[in-house]
């Protein structure tokens, strides 16, 4: 058994050299992180685990190309969010899913008020304005807003460049507004 | 009122990402642009609503189980990977494997067994070998031991099988078939098991009886039936095992040999 409190490089440095057991406290630490970028990705839990697993075995088999001394976390929330790319190109075919889930979820308990906090309802709707973002724009918020990824950082995982990132969240935040507007979430 | 300053610099801004003269130049913008401001607030309000929207709850499964379930399917692949990664190791274990497969593919098995006595006639019955059949000792009636199978690269002979030795399936034992004992330069004697001992040790006559003797002519296993290749008995074996034939020779040296102990009366010219 692995101490936790060991540092991503030992345990790596461990994995690298063939031990699978090193990896359990890599998994174990990181595993809630990535189900959260991935579950914003997709929008559905059983996905996102899914997602989540992939990740990390392609991670564990990719491991001997990763530079002792990079952060781990970034280097798999890289590969993490590739696969979920790959995954919405080849199970949406870039089409937008309606989330029928929200929208549903919103209509039952707008007319509810006292089951559910102002705040609560809130946050739903910004989830399902999410939710309706397209796959690119969603996921250079979620790699920007929510994980605070570089510019630079983001040109490596979805392979454009700089410039591009800048325009493109420019864009999505645009989007993402518009969207907020039509939903009624307002500004404080 | 609208402001020509692009929304991208404002997002680039707002993230940071500026390089020193565009930040100085959009900060010096913004003490001035009061649209400029609202939009930059509403940036920075949007990122908060996007920081708080709501996750599913991950199942017990996830949090529980997925460390064990990924380990499980790494280590598997580790398994099959290690020759995947190893472009000379890989093509070498294939070559040494074909290669101790081809090493042993001609090669007699050290010990005889149950099963293998037709495959060693058919393979070796056209190889002349000198062999000699154990014997009991002291024959006094003609019951033969016959076919043989060798250890150590020894096999069937055509030339020395026992003139009363039955030929049932196998071509090597055509000229004892034909009583051709002359040819063989073998004492008649010397072919004989004794017809006392064999009763003795009970040996089924309405079936083939085979049994392998070691060396020292000690009999080690026994099979019963009336296929070619009879199975292995184990009642009769606990019976006859631990006899004692004659040592087993096989040019000269004592071997450990495939018997055939089938009764067989002596048709008597």
């Amino acid at each position: 058994m692995y101490n936790s409190i060991e540092s991503d490089e030992v345990l790596i440095g461990r994995v690298k050299k063939g031990d699978c057991e090193a990896f359990n406290p890599l998994i174990e630490r990181y595993k809630l992180p990535l189900y959260k970028v991935m579950y914003r990705m997709v929008y559905n839990r059983d996905d996102a685990e899914d997602l989540v697993e992939e990740a990390f075995i392609k991670a564990f088999r990719a491991i001997s190309r990763f530079e002792i001394g990079k952060p781990f976390y970034a280097w798999i929330c890289r590969i993490a969010v590739n696969n979920a790319i790959n995954y919405l190109k080849k199970e949406r075919r870039g089409q937008v899913q309606p989330i029928e889930f929200f929208e549903h979820s919103l209509a039952a308990k707008k007319g509810n008020p006292v089951e559910m906090t102002k705040q609560k309802v809130l946050q739903e709707r910004i989830t399902a304005a999410m939710a309706k973002l397209p796959d690119d724009y969603r996921t250079i918020i979620v790699l920007k807003v929510e994980e605070d990824f570089s510019y630079d950082e983001i040109s490596k995982v979805l392979m454009i460049p700089k410039g591009t990132v800048m325009s493109r969240l420019a864009r999505a935040r645009q989007k993402l507004r518009g969207i907020f507007k039509e939903m009624g979430v307002q500004n404080k | 009122m609208k402001c020509d300053l692009g929304v991208e610099l404002l997002s680039g801004y707002l993230d940071g990402e500026l390089d020193k003269e565009q930040k100085a130049e959009i900060e010096k913008h913004l003490k001035e642009c009061e649209v400029c401001r609202k939009e930059i607030e509403e940036l920075r309000q949007l990122d908060e609503y996007v920081r708080t929207a709501e996750i599913e709850e991950p199942s017990r499964e996830f949090i529980f189980n997925i460390n064990r379930r990924i380990l499980e399917k790494v280590k598997k692949k580790t398994r099959f990977r290690l020759f995947r990664f190893s472009p000379i190791l890989a093509p070498a274990a294939v070559a040494l494997l074909v290669f101790v497969v081809l090493i042993n593919i001609n090669r007699p098995v050290r010990f005889a067994s149950l099963d293998e006595r037709i495959l060693y006639a058919e393979v070796e019955a056209k190889k002349e070998l000198d062999i000699e059949i154990p014997k009991a000792g002291f024959a006094r009636e003609e019951v033969y031991a016959k076919g043989v199978v060798a250890k150590e690269k020894k096999a069937l002979t055509t030339s020395k099988v026992p003139t009363m030795a039955k030929a049932r399936d196998v071509e090597v034992f055509d000229h004892a078939k034909k009583g051709e004992a002359g040819a063989f330069g073998i004492e008649a004697q010397d072919e004989i098991i004794s017809l006392t001992e064999v009763q003795e040790l009970q040996i089924p006559r309405d079936r083939i009886v085979r049994a392998i003797v070691d060396s020292n002519g000690k009999i080690l296993k026994v099979a019963t039936g009336n296929t070619i290749i009879p199975e292995r008995d184990t009642m009769l074996e606990n019976r006859l095992q631990g006899q004692q034939l004659s040592p087993p020779l096989v040019k000269g040296r004592r071997t450990q040999l495939y018997v055939d102990l089938t009764q067989e009366k002596v048709t008597k010219n």
